[in-house]
């Protein structure tokens, strides 16, 4: 496991060192056309998803029951689905739940798994056989299966598709942040830190955190897609987000149920899911080969 | 590389040759065959064959087709005159007038299939028997209720004696799917394994049940079916849960009919793909009802419950369903005996389309600012798609339905448990005009919060007058005229008070393949019909 | 090796156990009533209760969880409640269409990434590299299931060339419905295991034995082959346990959408239905799954690395 210190380069730089990382992330981006196209669109649509109240001509849940499977038209530039709602309108809303699900589902799991992680990794014994065992369970249900048993548990909507995408994720930060817990621990700096009688508390924000913040960040960016991904396949399957809400993975579903009406709610979607999770792939291997470059591709 | 570059065409190639090799394949198993008329429902899979035990419509195509009742009513249709009823298993019947007492006279000679011998009284009153014993587990106890005892007069007439008269048991009760007359003989013979293996006197008899649901049910002809050997050797049953696979698989020819999708646009979708299916609706179908939970604050105010009425744009509703869907003015759709058509209903009960008029009865209530409430509806296409446009002419007026939409299991166990503000239910009623009445607004139907009461989600009846006066009175009226006078007086009373607006009716939709002749119309009736008289047509 | 097994099995027994303990808890949080499910939205309160009875669903529920230990150690699950099937019968049904269709993704998938990721990895930075990237880019970002509607479309409703729903029956015909779901899968697998590839053949390259092998004079490809490959390959086996765990509960979209029998589709038709004996059942054999693959894997390491046996 790597140590994180030597190689890469720390978030925020001193001055007169090596520019930071977020400069050489952004220009990673930007040197490379295919990341900087990809990161563009990506910006695209999440000032869509900010934006959608504004910039979209409908109302996503406005049904026009004489007017539905219309094709493609000035009205309407990807036609209306099969309760005669604008397309493209749910298709821009839908930007909003999936980003935000996105997001902040990774967000609440980097937390949760990290603090559970660096708990395991550095006071060890009991709590960390105890987490561990813990983790393995969680970790030996694929995303799906373990997803379909939380969100059938705890009913369908926005709050449990949250908890579902956190609970699936914050083992896989756990890992992380205990093996790179784990690594530091025993690190000179760190005995000497702990045979000086500095507070745990101290070293763990002082030492420990701003080492593994690293390989986190790596991961958290990269889930932000699988995440997307979960999300639009828990809402295909049902269990996701609830109808009249839009969301990709439900516009694809009714979309499959009303192919023959209009093919555009499956296209529009299907499109969307993929540019967004492509571009936050492309963004993550940018952070991935700045952040830890002994993994970089 | 120059190895990689070798490998990918001759993989490529590989690839094209073998597909190219699958098209002149003989076509597999699946494809057409003149002899097997194949149908597919959306069901996960088969759950029984016992007809005392089901409760999916998908089982019940196969349960009609291998056994028989005693009496049926004309083919696609339901029988609105006692006259039209058609003799099966019994030849004939007479009803005593109190109605009270039927008597059955059947048919010699009929034959169960594989060996199990003659059908007799016997079978008659095991059957029934069977279906009235509080000690088996069933699904349609509630419709034998009534039934005092079932006797063997002799070895052809069976008599039925009821508590109460009802000069409407050919309908409600002795044509229903779970009243097919079962051979004693083979029952209790197979005790629990019958539900995978039954004997029945029917067109059709019972091959084998794969619980591969793509394989099904399959059944072969009855030769000496007393109603004539069907014409296609063989029905085959299967469940395809997935609208997409069901559509294509009718699409592709894979099988003949499919049972369609409730949703908005769909029949004029797959009429554009494909203009000669055929589409078969059994209207009126189920009974589309919205109820308020009286106990719920401020459900209990007639002015909100009348606010309803007015915002939810019934005609639209079903227009947008159209032809699945049908306006309904009473619980007892028109075409029912004792059904309202539009211009029957008395003016002041008509409750036209004005969101106007029912924003300013919410005013008058005191919500001129809106109202919020909580509720839940079904997952289940045919519930969310009526109540989506519902939550859709609700918001216009200022009321936020805050809907749920969950699963159809737990969805009907909350509305059981009294969770529910705004219940629904989508029921399938015979022609008797009392049952929608009495399941859904009689106070013994109470629905209770431990889940041991009925379907009675709105309290009618207890937190305010209802009209269960009026429901005993239909009850114990021997006479059909009479009998739906009463049940009307007592549907006005049920606009009056609006403890339960009737939305629509959704009708059961087949879309069938045009290769298929039925060999009637169907118009409507359960949701199933026969298909012992179909024929491939070119 | 049978050390590592054993110590594997053992290994696995508390895992085990917390996954059948949290499976009942989730089955019991559930809402909903299988008495309901079962039975129909008309059953009386008595009807209800009788099945419930007859089930054991009314007894206690530390005696319950007893059972259901029992039950799930000695796979005997009982009969469906919503098929009347024994799920016995069920699984022996549905599991065989689910390997099939595991296998042949994988190696579909395999057969796809591990020339486009070594190809890629001697030519990164060139074209063959940026077209490796997007393709596996994109396989990573199309959800299986769009994937799968789209073939569908075309390939079975279009142009007819495979069936469009069912397992099919008979090898031939088995083979013929497994090709459009396999590839599916296959492709978006593909995808993951070229970067995988890439990656670790890009790794093991640097490395000083593939450089002394050079130097010695051995044909590129022999280095590769020999050398370079089969190290890189130790990710890959990892990334592939991976990829089949996944596949056998993941593939439940694909199989609704080409209404394949299938344990995915058993699963979560069962959750729905609150079909709590198939629900327990589809879980043991799921958990059982993964102790399986995760030993097969073991032993694979031992195959490609021999080094490794020896030393754990």
């Amino acid at each position: 496991m790597t140590v994180a210190t030597e190689t890469a380069a720390p978030l925020h730089a001193a001055p007169g060192r090596e520019p930071s990382a977020l400069v050489q992330i952004f220009r990673h981006v930007v040197r490379e056309p295919l990341t900087l196209l990809f990161a563009i669109i990506l910006l695209i649509i999440i000032l869509i998803a900010i934006f959608a109240g504004q910039i979209s001509p409908y109302n996503p849940v406005q049904q026009s029951i004489l007017s539905v499977n219309q094709a493609p038209s000035p009205e309407h530039w990807l036609g209306t689905d099969g309760f005669g709602r604008d397309v493209l309108t749910r298709i821009f809303y839908g930007a909003r739940t999936s980003l935000i699900l996105g997001v902040l589902s990774p967000v609440l799991a980097a937390i949760i798994g990290t603090a559970l992680g660096l708990w395991a990794g550095y006071f060890g014994g009991w709590a960390d056989r105890i987490i561990g065992r813990l983790i393995d369970l969680l970790l030996a249900f694929p995303d799906l299966l373990l997803g379909i048993l939380v969100a059938a548990a705890l009913s369908s909507g926005f709050w449990s598709m949250v908890a579902v995408l956190t609970i699936a994720f914050s083992p896989r930060f756990a890992r992380i942040a205990r093996a790179s817990t784990l690594a530091l621990r025993h690190e000179p700096f760190v005995e000497a830190a702990v045979a000086a009688s500095v507070s745990h508390p101290v070293i763990i924000i002082r030492h420990v955190m701003p080492n593994i913040i690293g390989p986190i960040v790596v991961v958290f960016t990269l889930w932000i897609a699988t995440a997307i991904r979960l999300e639009a396949t828990l809402s295909f399957l049902g269990l996701g987000t609830q109808p009249p809400e839009p969301s990709w993975g439900n516009i694809i579903r009714d979309g499959l149920d009303n192919m023959f009406g209009s093919p555009w709610p499956i296209i529009g979607a299907g499109i969307a899911i993929s540019l967004t999770v492509l571009g936050f792939n492309m963004i993550g291997d940018a952070v991935r080969d700045v952040l830890d470059p002994e993994r970089r591709e | 590389m120059a190895f990689n570059r070798r490998q990918f065409i001759a993989g490529s190639s590989a690839l094209a040759g073998a597909s190219a090799a699958a098209s002149m394949l003989p076509q597999p198993a699946f494809a057409q065959s003149e002899d097997m008329l194949k149908i597919a429902f959306a069901a996960r899979g088969n759950r029984t064959l016992d007809p005392a035990k089901s409760i999916q419509g998908a089982d019940n195509w196969a349960i009609v087709h291998i056994h028989d009742t005693l009496v049926n009513s004309p083919n696609g249709r339901f029988a609105t005159k006692p006259s039209e009823f058609v003799p099966q298993l019994a030849e004939s019947w007479t009803m005593s007038p109190d109605a009270k007492t039927w008597k059955f006279k059947l048919r010699q000679g009929v034959q169960f299939h594989k060996g199990y011998g003659e059908v007799t009284a016997d079978d008659v009153v095991f059957t029934i028997d069977r279906l009235r014993d509080p000690k088996q587990a069933g699904s349609s106890k509630v419709l034998y209720q009534n039934v005092a005892g079932v006797t063997a007069d002799d070895k052809y007439t069976a008599t039925i004696t009821l508590k109460q008269p009802d000069p409407l048991l050919l309908s409600g009760v002795i044509q229903d799917y779970s009243c097919v007359i079962l051979s004693k003989k083979a029952v209790t013979e197979k005790g629990a394994n019958y539900q995978r293996d039954p004997v029945g006197t029917g067109a059709y008899q019972f091959v084998s049940l794969d619980p591969d649901p793509s394989k099904g049910i399959m059944m072969t002809a009855n030769p000496n079916y007393f109603g004539g050997a069907p014409n296609i050797k063989n029905l085959n049953v299967q469940y395809i849960l997935d609208t997409t696979a069901r559509t294509l698989a009718l699409l592709n020819g894979d099988v003949h009919m499919i049972e369609g999708v409730r949703a908005p646009g769909w029949v004029p979708s797959m009429q554009k793909k494909s203009p000669n299916l055929k589409f078969d609706v059994a209207a009126p179908g189920s009974l589309f009802t919205l109820t308020f939970n009286l106990k719920r604050k401020p459900l209990d105010d007639l002015r909100v419950r009348q606010a309803f009425a007015y915002a939810i744009d019934r005609d639209v509703i079903a227009k947008a369903m159209a032809p699945i869907s049908r306006r309904t003015y009473g619980l007892n759709p028109p075409g029912f005996p004792g059904g309202y058509t539009a211009d029957q209903v008395p003016a002041d009960l008509r409750y036209p389309f004005d969101p106007d008029k029912a924003k300013k009865l919410l005013a008058d209530a005191g919500f001129a600012n809106g109202l919020t409430i909580d509720c839940f509806t079904s997952q289940r296409e045919d519930y969310s798609s009526v109540m989506l446009i519902v939550q859709e002419l609700m918001r216009n007026v200022g009321v936020n339905l805050n809907m749920q939409v969950i699963d159809h299991t737990t969805f009907h166990a909350n509305d059981a448990k009294d969770m529910n503000a705004l219940p629904q239910n989508s029921s399938a009623y015979p022609p008797v005009p009392t049952l929608p009445l009495s399941d859904n607004l009689s106070k013994f139907a109470e629905v209770k919060s431990d889940g041991t009461g009925g379907a009675n989600y709105s309290h009618y009846g207890v937190v305010m007058p209802g009209i269960d006066d009026l429901i005993a009175k239909a009850y114990a009226e021997p006479d059909f005229d009479k009998r739906i006078a009463i049940v009307q007086q007592a549907e006005q009373q049920v606009m009056r008070d609006l403890p339960t607006i009737p939305i629509s009716t959704n009708g059961y939709l087949i879309v069938r393949d045009p290769k298929v002749d039925l060999g009637y119309q169907v118009q409507s009736g359960y949701a199933y019909w026969r298909l012992d008289k179909a024929k491939f047509v070119a | 090796m049978l050390r590592t097994i054993a110590a594997r099995i053992l290994d696995a027994i508390p895992t085990l156990f917390l996954v059948l303990t949290l499976v009942f808890v989730t089955m019991r949080l559930l809402p909903g009533d299988p008495a309901i499910a079962v039975l129909g939205e008309n059953a009386t309160f008595q009807e209800l209760q009788l099945f419930r009875h007859k089930v054991g669903l009314d007894l206690p529920i530390w005696l319950q969880y007893l059972d259901f230990l029992r039950d799930s150690l000695t796979f005997s699950f009982g009969n469906s409640f919503t098929s009347n099937f024994p799920v016995s019968q069920l699984i022996a049904l549905n599991l065989p269409y689910t390997i099939e269709l595991t296998v042949a993704a994988t190696i579909i998938g395999t057969a796809l990434a591990i020339p486009v990721g070594v190809l890629a990895a001697v030519r990164h930075g060139e074209a063959p590299d940026v077209i490796s990237r997007i393709f596996s880019l994109l396989g990573y970002a199309v959800p299986d299931f769009f994937l799968a509607a789209i073939m569908l479309i075309v390939f079975a409703l279009t142009l007819k060339w495979f069936p469009i729903t069912g397992g099919g029956s008979g090898l031939i015909d088995v083979l013929w419905h497994l090709v459009l779901p396999a590839t599916a899968l296959g492709l978006i697998k593909a995808a993951f295991m070229s970067r995988l590839t890439r990656s670790s053949v890009l790794e093991v390259m640097g490395k000083d034995y593939v450089r002394t092998a050079r130097a010695k004079g051995a044909r590129e490809r022999r280095v590769i082959y020999r050398h370079a490959l089969r190290n890189a390959l130790l990710p890959v086996v990892t990334g592939l346990s991976l990829s089949i765990l996944s596949t056998l509960s993941g593939s439940v979209a694909i199989e609704l959408i080409f209404n394949r029998p299938g344990v995915g589709a058993m699963l979560i038709n069962a959750i729905e239905t609150r079909d709590y004996p198939t629900i327990q059942a589809g879980i043991v054999v799921f958990a059982l799954f993964v102790v399986v693959v995760n030993l097969l894997m073991d032993i694979a390491y031992t195959v490609v690395d021999p080094r490794i046996g020896a030393g754990s």
